[in-house]
């Protein structure tokens, strides 16, 4: 892929924040992966669905969604449908592949054994649905790590500029565009709105 | 398989052996033959190590064939740790070795007077009983590499390190894996102390030039386990998630759904989790020339395990399972992974569950025995529990006698066996198992999902207020049947999601035996062994009233979502009304 052709998506304004583009090679995508666990804050409008979110802001194909996504929280509760469940600014949405034993079934959504852990289960909240531009935590486990990440990391990352010097340093990064704040610059650790294109192989 | 091994460890003169057929045990095995065995010949009230208990080891209906996730060994006797009767398995290679030689049960009767030390041969000259002990006190590891020293290195064991030997309630018994490394374990229950209380360290079979078991039917033997194959390799859990990530993939996913008992069961989130996560493990093995997808045993298409090697590629231990990484990791608030990968294989070598383990050490450091998080001090309590010590005594016996020991209220234990890597306050399914199960709290024990397939007792629907009830019901009753068959229990998870794997399973059993088993005989045969275990414990004691969850469950909230244990006792009394 060639880095002109790369931008980073309308709607992942990060208006306030410098915005710095790299490219890696596939094989350094896993140096994300502990970021992607933890949580990553990306910036979009929230007060629409999981799946709009995903599919219509995000790019993630909707057989994806319904196949491969098969476990889904938002704010730690776990979700059944997607289609229904809101992501209110500062949610925390954490995106699995199918998971093994019991309680694997019992998290998947929509899942026969949903009823198991019905008390943890994610309701709608009417306050949820004011569409505005906002933050969210992003957390990508297991095989969507590698599968969904590099649509992600593409649109762009919300991350203090100390993890991105790591990040670069580990990962080999080529800088296409931006510049890096100074380091003792008084914005040293400030958010950078960081978009990483994986270089096909 | 058509013969039963009995061993008198008691008898005047010492050991002595005899064969038998099957008897009244025709067509059983895995933990139909270990819990038929024990509920009909072992006095519910004895003493668990007294020369009235026995020890049954059952390889599974299939155990020895060709067919794929086949080679779990079940391990059965009164339990010392809960009093009720246990089956515990484990993979590896013995079931497989075991089941070759032709037998469906190896039977320890008797304890002998004094304090040798035996160990097991089973080669193609027959069985030897022979006192060694220059075994004594030696751990698993090394108690292998003597063995292999000994009969070279076509052999599998099943074996007791220290703990087994100084009869603790947490001993486990450890079954060699293909490279011959006592890494797999009947973990529950104390197994372990129950084969010390035989004097028996361990059982080498010898491997050389045994045939695989051969089915009556063997075309549609042939075209079934192609199609199980197929269906366990197509499912993104059997055929993706666990090969490449190993249990431990359940780490974030509880941690997320706040169900992850953190310190104690005080949270349900672990601050720690992404470093010790299935994900973690899988990058480090993969960078530091581990390796991330392994099989337990010969014949394993799920590959689930791993080696874990540290950062100058030295052998630690095999890939830490979800629920040791728990225990030991997010339950005692250590989020090293090496420091868990370094207790796994203490805990191995010591024969040890791991699961009671972390519970007990993590009930310790609620005390003030040492700090939450504090790795070194964890690994140092290990050590004393495998040299036995008066503190690792009592760590060694597990939580409750942890808990009673140093003052704590919070002891997640039901019928005396700690609580698995799922706070039944988030989890409310899995609390209704935990408390109901026959062999305290088991989160293996209600795991095969195919209640809507099987239909057990009719179509679930899990909306009703009695659902979760209705639920355990038919998984324990599921996960009883395919305990007996050898197979492992991660099938469960393509049964559950695809009818023709499932169809898959019946047609192996039956065009192995030449049967006509339906759905409807497996949930039967599921039945019929809980009644025989319900029957056990009842005799022993057990009552509706030990059917609980430890009250603080129901009065304490979890955090993050602050819920408490809601499902209510008569609701739980229901579990076993089939």
């Amino acid at each position: 892929m060639n880095g002109k052709k790369f931008p980073i998506v309308d709607g992942h304004t990060g208006a306030d924040l410098v915005k710095v583009k790299t490219q890696i090679s596939p094989n350094m995508l896993s140096c994300f992966f502990p970021l992607f666990q933890q949580g990553i804050t990306v910036e979009v409008e929230t007060g629409c669905s999981i799946k709009e979110l995903l599919c219509g802001q995000m790019g993630i194909d909707h057989v994806y969604l319904e196949e491969r996504i098969t476990t889904i929280f938002l704010n730690g509760k776990p979700v059944d449908d997607c289609a229904a469940a809101v992501v209110g600014d500062g949610a925390v949405l954490a995106l699995s592949a199918a998971m093994p034993g019991l309680v694997g079934a019992m998290l998947r959504k929509g899942g026969f054994y949903s009823a198991m852990r019905s008390d943890i289960t994610y309701r709608t909240q009417n306050a949820d649905s004011i569409r505005a531009k906002g933050r969210i935590r992003l957390k990508l486990f297991n095989s969507i790590m590698g599968e969904a990440g590099p649509l992600v990391l593409r649109r762009g990352i919300i991350i203090p500029r100390s993890k991105v010097m790591k990040l670069i340093s580990e990962t080999s990064a080529e800088i296409l565009s931006g510049d890096m704040p100074a380091n003792g610059d008084d914005s040293a650790d400030a958010d950078i709105l960081l978009a990483v294109e994986i270089l096909t192989s | 398989m058509d013969k039963i091994l009995r061993i008198d460890m008691g008898a005047k003169g010492g050991p002595k052996m005899t064969e038998s057929p099957l008897g009244e045990y025709a067509g059983l095995g895995g933990r139909a033959m270990t819990s038929s065995i024990i509920s009909s010949e072992v006095p519910p009230l004895c003493h668990a190590l007294g020369q009235d208990n026995k020890l049954v080891i059952a390889p599974g209906l299939l155990t020895g064939s060709a067919a794929v996730m086949s080679g779990r060994l079940s391990i059965g006797c009164k339990s010392p740790l809960t009093g009720t009767i246990k089956e515990s398995n484990s993979g590896g290679q013995a079931g497989i070795a075991m089941a070759r030689y032709g037998y469906a049960a190896i039977v320890l009767e008797g304890n002998p007077e004094g304090s040798d030390l035996y160990k097991i041969v089973i080669n193609n000259k027959g069985v030897s009983i022979q006192v060694d002990n220059s075994l004594k006190m030696l751990t698993n590891y090394d108690l292998i590499e003597k063995m292999k020293g000994e009969f070279g290195e076509k052999i599998a064991c099943i074996s007791i390190g220290p703990a087994g030997e100084m009869k603790m309630g947490a001993a486990s018994i450890a079954v060699t894996d293909m490279e011959l490394r006592p890494s797999r374990h009947a973990g529950r229950g104390g197994v372990g102390a129950v084969m010390g209380s035989k004097g028996v360290k361990v059982i080498v079979f010898d491997t050389t030039g045994l045939k695989m078991r051969q089915p009556k039917e063997p075309e549609k033997f042939r075209e079934a386990n192609k199609k199980f194959t197929e269906g366990l390799k197509s499912h993104p859990v059997t055929g993706k998630g666990l090969p490449a990530y190993g249990t431990s993939v359940l780490t974030n996913i509880l941690n997320e759904a706040g169900g992850y008992p953190t310190r104690n069961f005080k949270t349900g989130a672990f601050e720690g989790a992404s470093a010790i996560s299935g994900e973690t493990y899988a990058d480090l093995e993969t960078k530091r020339g581990g390796l991330a997808t392994h099989g337990c045993h010969t014949g394993c298409v799920i590959q689930c395990s791993g080696t874990y090697v540290d950062k100058n590629g030295k052998f630690i231990s095999k890939q830490p399972e979800y629920e040791t990484v728990w225990a030991h990791g997010g339950n005692c608030g250590i989020s090293d992974p090496d420091a868990i990968a370094r207790i796994d294989f203490l805990d191995d070598t010591y024969g040890l569950d791991t699961i009671e383990m972390g519970v007990a050490i993590g009930v310790a450091m609620d005390a003030g025995v040492i700090q939450f998080g504090d790795a070194e001090g964890a690994i140092r309590l290990v050590n004393e529990v495998g040299k036995g010590t008066p503190l690792g005594r009592i760590l060694g016996s597990g939580a409750e006698v942890t808990g009673k020991a140093f003052g704590v209220e919070r002891i997640p234990v039901v019928k005396h066996q700690s609580m698995p890597a799922y706070d039944p306050r988030a989890v409310q399914g899995m609390g209704v198992t935990y408390a109901t199960s026959t062999m305290g709290a088991d989160h293996t024990a209600g795991y095969a999902v195919t209640a809507n397939i099987l239909k057990v007792g009719g179509f679930v629907d899990p909306l009703k207020p009695d659902g979760q009830i209705e639920l355990s019901r038919n998984l324990q009753i599921a996960t009883a049947a395919i305990d007996s068959t050898g197979m492992c229990l991660f099938i469960a998870f393509a049964v559950l999601d695809q009818p023709e794997t499932f169809q898959a399973l019946i047609d192996l059993l039956n065009s192995y035996y030449g049967l006509s088993l339906t759905a409807d005989d497996v949930s039967a045969l599921g039945k019929k062994i809980l009644t025989i275990e319900r029957n056990f414990n009842m005799r022993a004691g057990f009552t509706a009233q030990h059917d609980r969850l430890p009250a603080y469950f129901s009065k304490m909230p979890l955090p993050p979502h602050n819920v408490t244990f809601q499902v209510k006792d008569e609701d739980l009394d229901k579990v076993f009304n089939f």
